[in-house]
């Protein structure tokens, strides 16, 4: 690799395009940067020189990326670096209120949610390799959601108005991550359809993730509800078995949602009525 | 600065974060135990001194003190992991019969025992294999009546035992006999008392509603009473009534029942007095919080009541009052326990 490769690696890195596109930018890059060296050959630069002077002519790799990237897929790597941020902040005030208020100190949480955000968070540093997993990186984002979800249950122990500050704190980080997964699951969809076909893909996005979201609250009230009246058992896994089902049944929905977006809507709320009435069926049957 | 040590100082910073704070937390004290005053106090015969558990760090030991308030007298050293409570005088007032309670792996024990003023010490009346949730002297002192568990179901949620199926028994003093006076085998039969007389028990169970029971100690018949059909709980369609209390006359019933919500939907319980036909219901407290476990007074007018302050809070905040019988004067009765 030489150094104009190496400098366009260095702008890709900022970049969570698909192989494709990414080649196609790379092409592209490759060929300005070319075409710069020549100027320099031609105006009696040795090719060494010529090609630093390219290199320094183009600009910082990093706010060249970082530009592209916000102009194809606009606030995404923002998005991720602030969700990710929030939940290891939302770790260490919670931990230390858990801790000091409640005299409850629980490493076991402060690991699962400093894991969770440390992963978004570095989600968002390698956007070039995860960006392009998009079904993986909505997976991520939703777990960081179903886990703080979680998470304003046992805020209910909380004394007072502290509740009520991390409610609220939860409450805008789920709807985040929502927001998220909606934008990063219509970034996947191909660019070069129409607009109309685009639009159609955003609201089918819309309507499966509401039904996806409501799958996630149902599974997570009954998982507390048997948590309360039976303890860490088994059985927690029937609800918890619904959230799972739907986020690898995500995984073949999205590429349905490309290809039929308005049959895939009819096919999300089939397995939406599947995921409510089976885990019943299963306890019914035990 | 390179990817690859951007991934870096990332993690090292978390990492030091977290251990930070785990660190930081290894200075916060555990959960404390339960702290201040339990909600069943006994009053002396007399009406002259009152005797009530006090808990520290989750267990608790019994004080008396006079019954309008004053510096109180710890009667039993604290024990580890035990508990004494439910505190019921003699009719001489010599003699207190109490409950000692603790667990084992998630199952929980107790034995009846009773202390004796003038020998200042305990004695066990019952062995350890009898779950006793509560007893008191009868009127003559000739016996004891108890309410006992005939055996242990698991807990709902899975965590050890819970003792089921209790009844109201009776146990000669001098024989040590005992007599099994109902066959309710009920989860919830608790709040025994009786008249001066003695010919009748009153209890509280709930068999799918809230039920105050009068048993006839002769011929072992059971009277259930209920407030008159006007009247109206603040609980909605079914009262729910709890820590029934006999006035020494036999004639008038104390209970606590809902009588009001807070904006949250918390129940707020006061303690109304009816007579023993479920008649001329009367609202004798207006504290608006959780009242309870009222006892009369020898005179039968006055009533001991317990006010929790922190009711559907993680621990209950007990204070001990005076309310006359029509509701309108009330003393709070302040004891210092002693360091």
């Amino acid at each position: 690799m030489n150094r104009m490769e190496k400098h366009v690696k260095k702008i890709l890195d900022h970049m969570q395009s698909p192989p494709e596109e990414r080649q196609e930018i790379k092409d592209e890059l490759m060929a300005h940067l070319e075409e710069a060296k020549q100027q320099h050959i031609k105006q009696g630069a040795s090719e060494k020189k010529a090609e630093l002077l390219a290199i320094k002519e183009f600009g910082n790799p990093g706010l060249i990326g970082n530009g592209l990237q916000e102009s194809l897929y606009p606030y995404q790597r923002a998005l991720l670096y602030i969700i990710g941020i929030a939940v290891l902040v939302f770790g260490a005030l919670f931990y230390i209120s858990m801790t000091f208020a409640l005299g409850e100190a629980e490493p076991i949480w402060l690991l699962v949610q400093m894991s969770i955000g440390s992963a978004i968070t570095l989600s968002a540093i390698n956007i070039a390799f995860m960006g392009r997993h998009y079904w993986s990186l909505n997976v991520l984002v939703l777990i960081a959601a179903m886990w703080n979800g979680f998470n304003g249950i046992l805020a209910e122990q909380i004394p007072g108005r502290q509740a009520i500050f991390f409610w609220g704190y939860l409450v805008l980080l789920i709807l985040l991550c929502i927001l998220f997964v909606i934008r990063n699951s219509y970034y996947s969809s191909d660019p070069n359809t129409t607009k109309q076909t685009r639009n159609m893909i955003k609201v089918s996005y819309v309507v499966n993730i509401i039904f996806g979201v409501m799958i996630c609250a149902a599974a997570l009230f009954f998982t507390y509800g048997f948590m309360i009246f039976a303890g860490f058992t088994w059985i927690l896994m029937v609800p918890l078995s619904s959230s799972i089902a739907w986020l690898i049944f995500f995984k073949f929905q999205m590429k349905l949602i490309h290809r039929h977006p308005m049959g895939a809507i009819a096919v999300g709320f089939g397995f939406l009525v599947f995921a409510s009435v089976s885990p019943f069926a299963i306890l019914s049957a035990i | 600065m390179s990817l690859k040590m951007k991934n870096i100082l990332f993690l090292s910073i978390v990492v030091a974060a977290s251990t930070l704070l785990y660190w930081t937390g290894t200075f916060a004290e555990g959960p404390k135990g339960r702290e201040g005053l339990d909600g069943s106090p006994a009053l002396s015969n007399d009406g002259e001194e009152i005797a009530f558990p006090h808990y520290e760090d989750g267990e608790a030991t019994l004080y008396t003190a006079a019954a309008d308030g004053g510096e109180a007298e710890q009667l039993l050293e604290r024990e580890t992991r035990q508990s004494f409570v439910r505190p019921a005088y003699s009719p001489d007032n010599s003699k207190l019969l109490y409950i000692k309670e603790w667990r084992v792996e998630g199952k929980p024990y107790s034995q009846l025992m009773m202390y004796d003023f003038d020998k200042q010490q305990s004695q066990p009346l019952k062995d350890q294999d009898h779950y006793i949730r509560e007893a008191i002297f009868s009127p003559d002192g000739k016996s004891i009546y108890l309410v006992k568990a005939d055996g242990y179901v698991d807990q709902p949620d899975g965590d050890g035992v819970i003792p089921d199926g209790y009844d109201v028994y009776q146990m000669n003093r001098s024989t040590y006999e005992t007599e099994q006076l109902t066959n309710e085998g009920n989860y919830n039969l608790s709040s025994l008392s009786t008249s001066k007389k003695g010919d009748h028990l009153v209890y509280s169970l709930y068999n799918g509603e809230d039920l105050i029971q009068q048993l006839n100690v002769n011929n072992k018949k059971i009277k259930t009473i209920m407030p008159e059909p006007g009247y109206e709980s603040g609980a909605g369609e079914a009262p729910i009534i709890n820590s029934p209390s006999n006035a020494p006359d036999g004639e008038t019933i104390a209970f606590s029942d809902v009588a009001h919500s807070r904006d949250n939907g918390t129940f707020q319980y006061e303690v109304f007095t009816m007579t023993t036909e479920g008649e001329d219901v009367v609202q004798v407290t207006n504290f608006h919080e959780h009242v309870s476990e009222p006892v009369f007074y020898p005179d039968g007018n006055d009533l001991l009541v317990s006010v929790d302050r922190n009711f559907a809070g993680r621990d209950p905040d007990y204070e001990y009052w005076k309310v006359s019988g029509d509701g309108k004067e009330r003393k709070e009765i302040i004891v210092e326990i002693p360091e």
